[in-house]
């Protein structure tokens, strides 16, 4: 599933140049270059040769023909660097080759100009693809405040927000999408997969069930519903989900792994373990499926194995707590004390470092009052 | 002719009969098969009105969401009259506002601890007022204990403010001695346990402290949703911890504050609320584990001369398996897989589970919630008080727990995690697993509540364990235990001589046939609550005698035999020589 589409095509300039002819020195070079496309097309499709080098070539005819204008379009900003449309323009222009440029050159369109907003959202999506979080947010901001209708605003936003594992003000968006008509199975995955996210795993099973509703043979929907049904303790459920999606991916390690956990939550331990096992045939490095198989041993009090099993990862893995927890237990448990000490001290100064990360947990505003104060 | 009427009677009388067995046969097949698949032979019955209990817990939030007001208050078992009966005692709330009203107004009893009287026909009475026990402050944890060696049960209560020690006058009243004993530690006090620390055979007293706040510096946290200001409970990770408090009984009623000697200070205060005192490292010596809410749980391993290091980390008790710290409320602990060691279960947060953790003996345990099927049930829990009973007497000790949300306004944030909430208990499954038999097993567990508290005790002396539940605000619930008796169970009270006079800490093994039960004599249990004195074993298939091994603390062992399913015993220490000298109540 490609969540990025819509706002992608958004984003297209070309579309943009449909919906919004330009009157400008450079649009007649421009337009040449497009008919020299054309007829280039054209005359390739007549003669029914489709070597795999035609897109190639046509390319470079647009960037050729793009060329010229771009050089007309620098030559102008340099004697008027305060024409706003001809830096829109040219941020058009040069947003796929050269985005960090056609940033700038769109940043230059003030809230005056009647482009302003089409700006805001090229800069919107260069900023996402550039992975320049901030920008993209709070262009989107503005996009989301003055168009608070327009739903695919509110679903770039929740999805940069999701990336960014700021799930609360995500999930905002994303409901906000679906209240103003977004009905698509995808625009309920993400929901769900925002609520994954900030651990409000009971909740996933609605939006999922939704999404399954426009789209039942969604994977990934079912692959989620077989996790929130495994957290919520519907493990009849689970075991239907995962084992549909192991009918569609047989070599699907995570859901091999849900089976696994559904079996050790049964209590079938050994059941578990081969399931387990067979996740690990599969992809031998999977750390999901290492750990639990780890765990599984751990509780069969077979510390030395889940030892042997974890330790080798150390040096790639020694800052994923839960991979240096049970490392330390199966250390414990088999009589390596001194070790499972120096891990759970290990895991307790990774601790302190999340801890000075910002967290949803503190209070925006915490102040200290005065018994009787109302 | 008549030969062959007479042998084709005695055929159909034959095949009758034979008709006859296989009917009985399937019958009773059908009954075992039944009995597997029934376990709704377990039952509650919430007997709190015929019971004549009215307590009212009195907690009402503010506009600005204080957050001791959100964490409720214990309950206790006390035979304070030592009838054999035990009675109930219900720590109150108080409302923000009071403070200053108190001081102008009479002291309503409705708005105090209370005190009911077991009149051992099912009936309680109120004694509060005459027991002088009447207060008016935020009662958070009890503990019951005869610190004096009077062979009377004291009573100790944490506060948001000053803690109180009521010594038992042995007349049906109670003195108020806390400034007298230097027990009132103005903390803002949790969990609390008796427990004689340094082997002297006298019960001191651990106090778990909360949180660095008072009425006069107290952190108020808000959040701007939609526009307007709403208060939500802070964060207790954002709010300083306050060290805990280790009494030190000198026998002469008064006690020692040795927090800083004892090691309690070797590192940062944590946010406190609930404690387990046993004797993990098998050393003869009474140890303590903490459970902090969401910071790292400790492990007080005592060196036996009552000075602490935290092992929690070294005996995987500080996290879950993940290595993430949770918000550890209460705390139960029992030998719930029958291997003879202590295992701890502690109550946590919405989202998190609520973790059980196997003893592997050498100070080692392991998280074994999810291969348990513990971990599912909780997820959309949040569990305060919870207790080791064994509800149907099979020798498996079962699971109780409370649940309640401390935030009653998450909906205001999009959050679906309720405030009040269903109760739950989980059937033992021969220590391999536990399952929630809730729905089956009585109409408090279908309702909704925000549960705090609870302790066990055979009230009614019918040999099956009951609860008293504490809730928030709301009234407090007798739950009596109305499952199918098919076991049976033998009580036992332990009276220490050389050892603490209540014997807290002390190990029971009661060996039946092929089967060896660890009971233990707890000082406190659960979150902020103390349970009853006596021992209630279930015994399974057994319906002959049993023997009592009593390791009473200090670590010196006595044997008991002769001891029948159904009876009560009062075990005096030293006294096994005398088998006979038991006391025996049919």
């Amino acid at each position: 599933m490609n969540r990025l589409t819509e706002s992608e095509k958004l984003t297209s300039p070309y579309v943009k140049q449909k919906r919004n002819p330009f009157f400008s020195s450079g649009f007649l070079i421009l337009a040449g270059g497009c008919l020299a496309l054309f007829l280039f097309l054209l005359f390739e499709s007549e003669s029914g040769d489709s070597s795999t080098s035609q897109p190639t070539a046509s390319e470079a005819s647009v960037q050729k023909s793009e060329k010229p204008k771009r050089k007309e379009l620098i030559a102008y900003l340099q004697k008027h660097p305060e024409d706003e449309f001809a830096h829109f323009q040219l941020g058009e222009l040069i947003q796929n080759r050269a985005p960090f440029q056609a940033l700038e050159n769109f940043s230059h369109v003030t809230e005056r100009h009647p482009r302003y907003y089409e700006a805001v959202e090229a800069i919107a999506k260069i900023a996402q693809e550039q992975g320049l979080d901030d920008r993209a947010t709070s262009a989107l901001f503005i996009l989301v405040r003055e168009f608070p209708e327009e739903r695919r605003y509110q679903k770039s936003m929740a999805e940069l927000l999701f990336q960014q594992g700021r799930s609360n003000r995500a999930l905002r968006y994303a409901r906000r999408n679906i209240e103003l008509g977004g009905e698509a199975a995808d625009d309920y995955l993400l929901v769900a997969e925002i609520l994954k996210q900030a651990g409000r795993t009971l909740e996933m099973t609605g939006p999922l069930k939704q999404a399954l509703y426009q789209e039942p043979g969604l994977y990934d929907a079912h692959l989620n519903l077989a996790y929130a049904a495994l957290y919520s303790g519907d493990l009849e459920t689970a075991t239907r989900e995962a084992k549909w999606c192991l009918a569609e991916k047989p070599e699907s390690t995570t859901a091999l792994r849900y089976l696994a956990i559904i079996n050790r939550n049964q209590g079938n331990i050994e059941k578990s373990i081969s399931y387990i096992d067979q996740a690990l045939s599969t992809d031998p490095e999977d750390l999901e499926s290492l750990l639990l198989k780890a765990d599984l041993l751990i509780y069969q009090r077979k510390g030395e194995q889940a030892y042997q099993l974890l330790k080798p990862l150390y040096a790639n893995q020694q800052t994923d707590r839960r991979y240096i927890s049970a490392l330390a237990r199966a250390a414990g448990l088999a009589g390596k004390r001194e070790e499972a000490l120096e891990l759970q001290q290990l895991n307790q100064r990774l601790i302190k470092e999340e801890d000075l990360r910002p967290s949803s947990l503190q209070s925006e505003s915490v102040q200290k009052r005065q018994a009787g104060r109302k | 002719m008549t030969s062959f009427l007479f042998n084709r009677s005695i055929r159909s009388v034959c095949l009758a009969a034979l008709c006859g067995l296989y009917v009985l046969l399937l019958f009773s097949q059908n009954c075992s098969l039944c009995a597997e698949e029934k376990p709704s032979a377990i039952s509650f019955e919430d007997v709190t009105n015929a019971a004549q209990i009215n307590f009212q817990h009195r907690s009402p939030v503010t506009v600005k969401r204080h957050l001791h007001l959100m964490m409720g208050s214990g309950v206790g078992w006390v035979d304070f009259d030592r009838d054999g009966f035990p009675d109930l005692f219900c720590a109150q709330g108080e409302e923000w506002s009071t403070v200053k009203r108190k001081q102008s107004h009479p002291i309503d009893v409705a708005l105090s601890n209370r005190l009911y009287w077991n009149r051992r026909n099912g009936q309680f009475q109120d004694v509060t007022a005459v027991s002088g026990l009447t207060v008016m402050n935020y009662s958070m944890g009890i503990a019951v204990g005869d610190y004096n060696h009077d062979g009377f049960d004291d009573l100790y209560v944490s506060a948001f403010g000053r803690n109180l020690l009521y010594c038992n006058q042995g007349d049906g009243t109670f003195s108020q001695v806390s400034s007298l004993a230097h027990v009132d530690d103005p903390g803002y006090g949790a969990s609390c346990t008796w427990a004689d620390i340094n082997g002297d055979g006298l019960l001191d007293l651990y106090v778990v402290n909360y949180l660095e706040i008072d009425r006069e510096h107290y952190p108020i946290c808000s959040r701007r949703v939609d526009g307007a200001r709403v208060y939500f409970i802070c964060h207790p990770r954002y709010v300083p911890g306050q060290y805990d408090v280790v009494y030190l009984n000198l026998g002469n009623g008064s006690f020692l504050d040795v927090s800083q000697k004892a090691g309690l200070h070797s590192e940062p205060a944590r946010q406190g609320l609930g404690v387990f005192a046993a004797d993990y490292d098998q050393d003869g010596d009474i140890d303590l584990y903490i459970a902090n809410d969401s910071v790292a749980n400790q492990l007080w391993i005592n060196n036996g001369q009552g000075v602490f290091t935290d092992q929690a980390l070294v005996a995987g008790l500080a996290f879950n398996r993940s290595g993430d710290r949770e918000a550890g409320m209460g705390l139960a602990g029992a030998d719930y897989n029958g291997d003879g060691e202590v295992d701890l279960f502690v109550t946590n947060y919405f989202g998190e589970t609520n973790t059980l953790y196997r003893n592997e003996g050498g100070l080692f345990f392991l998280d074994v919630t999810d291969e348990t099927g513990l971990a599912a049930p909780s997820h959309a829990r949040l569990g305060f008080g919870t207790s080791f009973l064994d509800v149907n007497n099979d020798g498996w000790e079962d699971l109780f727990v409370t649940n309640g949300h401390v935030h009653d306004r998450l909906s205001q944030l999009g959050k679906s995690e309720p405030y009040e909430q269903e109760p739950q208990l989980f059937l033992n499954q021969a220590g391999t697993r536990f399952m929630d038999i809730s729905e089956q097993s009585g109409e408090f567990f279908k309702t909704k509540q925000v549960g705090r508290g609870c302790a066990v005790a055979d009230f009614n002396q019918d040999g099956l364990v009951d609860l008293a539940v504490s809730h928030l605000n709301e009234r407090l619930v007798l739950l009596e235990n109305r499952s199918e008796q098919i076991h049976k169970s033998v009580a036992l009270q332990l009276v220490g001589t050389t050892s603490n006079r209540s014997a807290i800490g002390a190990v029971v093994e009661v060996v039946s046939d092929s089967r060896k039960l660890i009971r233990l004599r707890k000082g406190s249990s659960s979150y902020l609550s103390a349970d009853e004195a006596w021992i209630t074993c279930g015994l399974g298939d057994c319906r002959s005698e049993v023997t009592v091994k009593v390791r009473w603390p200090g670590g010196k062992t006595e044997n008991w035999s002769g001891l029948q399913p159904g009876g009560r015993y009062t075990l005096i220490e030293g006294t096994s020589v005398l088998p006979d000298q038991s006391q025996t109540q049919p």
